[in-house]
């Protein structure tokens, strides 16, 4: 049950977990940013809370802070850690 | 002498352009990188150490050299096709993880490489301890701890550029599958490099692109995510040896910082809040100086006056001297000490990092526009002049996000338009109410952009914004000098402005008002009034249908600003006087109304040229006038009509 597999924008404010993939995983650009900016298989993601309105959400990735909104975090398989 | 050029490149936020300013001082020469369809500024400088001419180049900073943004484009094609003698790669010690992904593609490039470490006295707060000496062996180039913001470690930095280092051998070794297919690719394109950029991106050869998918058959994923993997575990490995990290002094004061900016109840009071603040600054501190700067220039008008009579000079003359050129060039400087503090605190909130948040904050409303929260950034610049914030929607990715956000940013109140509002909420309100109605101004420019806006997407601007990712900089002081040499430039970019239309429009009011010759200055029977007097029925009902106020309009077409003037010259009176005189032709409800057509008709002559500039299109530069006027009259219309249906006239 632990390791199952869920959507980075199902993990709550204050929690982590490890990046598995992108489930629609192909040559896009944003993918290719976000693998550059260190979203890679098994970094570590931490989710520091949303913005005001709910959306994006802010993430913590390898000691950076990044906004990503909720549709496209929903592209990336995490496991909670 | 010899002659040295050396690149800056690095992640944006690292304090590259810092280092750069330090580096040359202020003698740099801003250019544009050539070639593209979208103009990036291009900074060069020049400094002399020791007899040798160091030729500095500030690259767009990146967070890769893939080279698919515009700004790595730019970069990655310099680096190749100019060959810098050296490249100094700035990063900030307290994020090396994610930095060193440049310089690791920077040492694969095989250019000859500095590392600049910046920002160590935060590294350090953060309990970050660098081992300088074995991560420079491990990535087999000089390191070099610097401060960009003082000069710490400047000349380290600078000797070791004059030691013109030699390229790295310590290249990123790729697992043995990899090394081997990188190999045989070499032998077709020539380098390391680009067989390496080849795999990860593509290529027209058939026989690479079966390697590709030979690679993604055995690693289960695409090469971008192979190669982003191998690089991030290579630094890993690196860091894992030169860098320690105290436990103690671990705690992120940014994400704290955060948690209250961007908190779901405080963010947005906060935000509002902070630009509430950023104007009663201004109108406190700017005010006076500039009621001291108008007194000046009109003790200078006066004295020249007297002068030109003790000459005997003819009337026309004195009218040229003293209500054209004296009082046209008065009218540019008086707004200056507004505009440099708005500029001012504009830049604070920028080096601060409190722009990217307030990016952040509103993505989710800019997204209902098709938009991206950083088109908000242009539109916040907007507060300080409309030719810049234009310029800064260069940075959003798609031609149709910006040219969304450059037909909406005009909306923002600029500097320009500060003095309509000065003069009038002077007259017509008092105490507290002034910063009120100041402050409805603006947010009512908001509120005009985001809805036009939102009918341009159900219309002309139909689509999805690009993905949104955004990287939020830790929070840091601002230094002085940084705030200063970034609104000194903005506000030398708006005297030039000024210089080159604003006095040549007043000039040619002077002469509209003066002709034909022999009429009184300024009265019904010259051009100027004519044509006032023409188009002036168009604005009764909005409140302000005579003839003063369709000249002061029409003249604002030209620069805003001037619309002060234009009363002052056409009712013949000092600033002084001039309350009076509107007092008798404008209640409190048709001055806020013409306040508002002010802020939300077409923006002044060199604003259209610059959104002719940046969109390319005559046709979108047209619909921007037309559609400009239009609102503006009918968001005037509802005010003025709906004031005096509520008893306000």
């Amino acid at each position: 049950m632990q390791n199952e597999s869920v959507r980075l924008c199902d993990i709550p404010p204050g929690g982590s977990a490890s990046v598995i993939g992108f489930t629609n995983g192909t040559n896009n650009g944003f993918q290719s940013r976000l693998l550059e900016l260190g979203l890679t298989r098994s970094s570590c993601v931490q989710v520091t809370g949303f913005a005001p309105l709910g959306d994006p959400m802010i993430i913590s990735v390898r000691g950076c802070q990044l906004a990503i909104r909720k549709k496209d975090a929903a592209d990336i398989e995490v496991v909670a850690a | 002498m010899n002659k040295i050029t050396v690149a800056l490149a690095g992640n944006p936020n690292c304090g590259k352009t810092t280092l750069f300013n330090n580096l040359t001082g202020m003698r740099h020469h801003v250019g544009n990188w050539p070639g593209k369809t979208v103009t990036i500024e291009r900074k060069e400088g020049r400094t002399v150490y020791d007899d040798t001419a160091l030729e500095i180049v500030d690259l767009p900073g990146t967070y890769s050299l893939s080279g698919r943004s515009l700004e790595e484009e730019i970069a990655v094609s310099y680096l190749q096709n100019e060959k810098p003698d050296v490249v100094v790669n700035i990063v900030d010690a307290g994020h090396l993880e994610r930095n060193l992904y440049v310089t690791i593609q920077l040492i694969e490039l095989g250019l000859p490489l500095i590392l600049a470490l910046n920002m160590n006295r935060y590294a350090d707060s953060e309990g970050v301890i660098i081992n300088t000496k074995l991560l420079s062996e491990m990535l087999g180039i000089p390191v070099v701890n610097i401060e960009a913001i003082d000069n710490t470690g400047k000349d380290k930095l600078i000797r070791e550029i004059l030691a013109r280092p030699k390229p790295s051998e310590k290249i990123i070794r790729y697992n043995r599958e990899l090394e081997e297919h990188i190999a045989e690719t070499e032998k077709k394109t020539g380098s390391r490099w680009t067989a390496v950029r080849a795999l990860i991106h593509g290529s027209d050869d058939s026989q690479i692109e079966a390697v590709r998918k030979h690679l993604t058959d055995v690693f289960g994923t695409n090469p971008q995510e192979i190669f982003a993997d191998q690089r991030y575990g290579y630094i890993a490995g690196v860091l894992h040896e030169s860098v320690s990290r105290m436990e103690a002094g671990g705690k992120n004061q940014s994400e704290r910082i955060d948690r209250i900016i961007t908190n779901k109840w405080l963010g947005f009071p906060i935000f509002l809040g902070i630009m509430y603040l950023t104007f009663q600054i201004i109108f406190t501190l700017g005010t006076p100086v500039m009621n001291l700067i108008d007194q000046g220039f009109g003790i200078l008008s006066e004295f020249a006056a007297a002068g030109l009579a003790a000459a005997q000079a003819s009337e026309w003359v004195t009218s040229l001297v003293c209500d054209g050129i004296i009082g046209g060039i008065g009218s540019v400087i008086v707004f200056l000490p507004n505009i440099f503090l708005l500029f001012v605190l504009l830049a604070i909130l920028e080096d601060s990092g409190y722009l990217a948040r307030v990016a952040v904050i509103m993505d989710r409303i800019m997204h209902k526009l098709g938009l991206h929260g950083k088109s908000f950034i242009p539109m916040i610049l907007g507060f300080g002049c409309s030719i810049p914030a234009i310029m800064a929607a260069r940075t959003l990715e798609t031609k149709r996000e910006r040219n969304l956000t450059i037909l909406i940013t005009p909306f923002m109140s600029c500097g320009a338009r500060l003095p309509v509002y000065l003069l009038l909420t002077g007259i017509f309100f008092a105490g507290w109410s002034q910063g009120l109605v100041m402050f409805s101004l603006y947010l009512l420019g908001i509120l005009v952009a985001l809805t036009a806006g939102l009918l341009l997407r159900k219309t002309l601007f139909k689509g999805e914004s690009s993905a949104f990712v955004l990287e939020m900089p830790p929070y840091r002081l601002p230094t002085i000098k940084g705030v200063l040499i970034h609104s000194g430039e903005r506000s030398w970019e708006f005297l030039r402005k000024a210089g080159v239309i604003i006095f040549p429009a007043v000039l040619l009011m002077w002469l509209l008002a003066s002709l034909p010759f022999g009429v009184e200055y300024a009265s019904s029977e010259s051009l100027i009034g004519m044509a006032g007097s023409t188009i002036a029925p168009i604005f009764a009902p909005l409140g302000f249908g005579f003839a003063e106020a369709g000249v002061a309009i029409l003249m604002g077409l030209l620069a805003k600003e001037v619309v002060v003037g234009v009363f002052g010259t056409l009712y013949g009176v000092g600033d002084e006087a001039l309350g009076d005189v509107l007092m008798n032709i404008f209640t409190p409800l048709s001055a806020y109304s013409f306040m508002v057509f002010i802020l939300l008709y077409m923006p002044c002559l060199a604003a259209m040229l610059t959104i002719r500039q940046e969109t390319r299109s005559w046709k979108l530069t047209g619909l921007a006038a037309f559609g400009m006027c239009a609102i503006a009259w009918i968001v005037s219309f509802i005010i003025y009509q709906g004031g005096v249906l509520l008893g306000f006239a």
